[in-house]
């Protein structure tokens, strides 16, 4: 498209020349029917809203910009107070090595809806985590040993069905003290005193999730001490179409 | 019945341009300004904010196999293979020879802006020296960054990321080793930055990179992952 160029000048007093007008005519028909290239637009003439059917929840401090735009941001930055979780167990291995008992973290979750197959998500989030004491013995000294707390970020595909769990995410939070078995090689806390009980966790998922429709993205744990809680600082979700 | 007059269609609604067009009737003088004007505005305008309505742009009218606005780039290790290091320089993070790194050579169309995400969990370090005095870091520490590689050569370190390998902060000073504290185990370190670049830099590669203060000091690193976008203006 580029630059346009008038052929016929009209001038008073002279008759119009009929190959001149048709000229005219003709050629603005072409430039307006021909392709937009950058030097047609002017510098910053696309505002934000023109580009995406953002919507703002107040209450919730949240965005978010899916349908039919380039991509898509939700997030929080309001903290949720200590979401408990729990275990009876009261065990170092949840009574069987290598079974998961995962359990979403109440209000640390987002549903999201695609409407294109491939879409890329990056999720990001920031937490703390707190385990108390466990009541079923105490035992000090180098390290807590095995009373890991794992926590990670777990994917749901609501139409299909399909749930997992990221190893992108894997962190922990360990027991403020609890019974050390070195027969199971566990994971080991290390410092001594209630340190390895209160750890700040950040995160980051990337991955390609095919397939339209909704997806749920929720903080689980994999609680091996008694009790303890997760305060979600910030859990961002954002969608790459491309 | 109409009148003449000069009529700016103007109208974001119904209009892409400021067109100045006169509409004649029976009896005008056809004056050569207004047989010009639409032909000379038509020269002189852009598209610009208020011929558009807002979300008139969506996905259909980007081609998608063109150039992107948003570059994603990502890589991850699980960390069944650990990294370790005791090296006092920065050294690409390598799980079993897999670098923690990407490869976008991609040549920047406008001004960009590059965001680099890092995310990773350290294992069961070894730590004899627990002074703090001394090293970058300091000799109780470990580092993480990014290493940004481009124009094919030029390098820049950015987003130093510090941890210590016990629960005391950096600045102290326990004396004998004995008498500190063991280290902190499985924990989590995160980087996060933005780094602008100028139109036609060539992005070449982004590694994520870690060193410890003192060598006689190993850290030990498990699953970790490298996320890029690199974001067109």
């Amino acid at each position: 498209m580029g630059t346009y160029t008038k052929p016929y000048t009209y001038v008073n007093g002279t008759i119009i020349d009929a190959t001149g007008h048709n000229n005219n005519e003709q050629s603005a028909r072409v430039w307006c029917n021909d392709e937009i290239v950058p030097t047609d637009i002017k510098d910053n003439s696309l505002d934000r809203t023109d580009l995406g059917a953002y919507r703002y929840y107040a209450p919730n401090e949240e965005f978010d910009g899916f349908s039919k735009t380039i991509g898509g941001t939700i997030n929080t930055t309001t903290f949720i107070n200590r979401a408990y979780f729990t275990t009876t167990a009261k065990t170092n291995r949840m009574g069987v090595k290598n079974v998961r008992n995962w359990q979403a973290i109440p209000n640390a979750s987002y549903e999201v809806s695609v409407d294109r197959s491939n879409a890329y998500f990056f999720i990001t989030g920031y937490l703390k985590a707190h385990t108390n004491a466990n009541l079923t013995g105490i035992i000090g000294g180098n390290g807590q040993h095995i009373l890991s707390n794992e926590i990670k970020l777990q994917i749901e595909d609501l139409d299909a069905g399909i749930q997992g769990v990221s190893d992108q995410t894997g962190d922990f939070v360990f027991g403020a003290n609890g019974t050390y078995d070195p027969t199971q090689s566990d994971y080991d806390a290390g410092a001594g005193g209630t340190a390895a009980s209160d750890r700040s966790i950040t995160f980051s998922y990337y991955g390609l999730i095919n397939g339209k429709g909704r997806k749920r993205f929720s903080i689980v744990v994999d609680p091996k001490q008694e009790i303890g809680y997760i305060t979600a600082k910030t859990f961002v979700v954002e969608v790459f179409y491309i | 019945m109409r009148t003449s007059g000069l009529i700016t269609l103007s109208s974001k609604e119904t209009s892409m341009g400021k067109i100045t067009k006169k509409m004649f009737v029976a009896g005008d003088t056809a004056d050569a300004t207004f047989l010009n004007d639409p032909y000379d505005s038509l020269a002189g305008d852009f598209v610009e904010g208020d011929n558009t309505s807002k979300k008139w742009a969506n996905r259909d009218f980007i081609n998608e196999a063109g150039g992107r606005l948003n570059n994603l780039y990502h890589d991850y290790n699980n960390g069944a293979v650990a990294f370790t290091t005791s090296s006092t320089t920065l050294t690409t993070i390598s799980n079993g020879g897999d670098l923690r790194e990407v490869n976008p050579n991609y040549t920047c169309q406008n001004d960009v802006v590059v965001r680099l995400c890092a995310n990773g969990l350290t294992g069961i370090p070894r730590v004899e020296v627990k002074d703090f005095t001394g090293g970058n870091p300091q000799y109780n520490q470990y580092q993480i960054a990014f290493k940004i590689t481009y124009n094919g050569a030029s390098t820049k370190i950015i987003s130093y990321g510090n941890y210590s390998w016990f629960a005391y902060a950096a600045a102290c000073d326990f004396g004998a080793p004995a008498a500190s504290p063991k280290s902190i185990n499985y924990r989590n370190f995160g980087l996060s930055i933005l780094e602008p670049f100028p139109a036609g830099t060539i992005i070449n590669k982004v590694e994520l990179q870690a060193k410890v203060g003192d060598a006689a000091n190993e850290l030990t690193i498990l699953r970790n992952n490298l996320f890029v976008v690199i974001a067109e203006n």
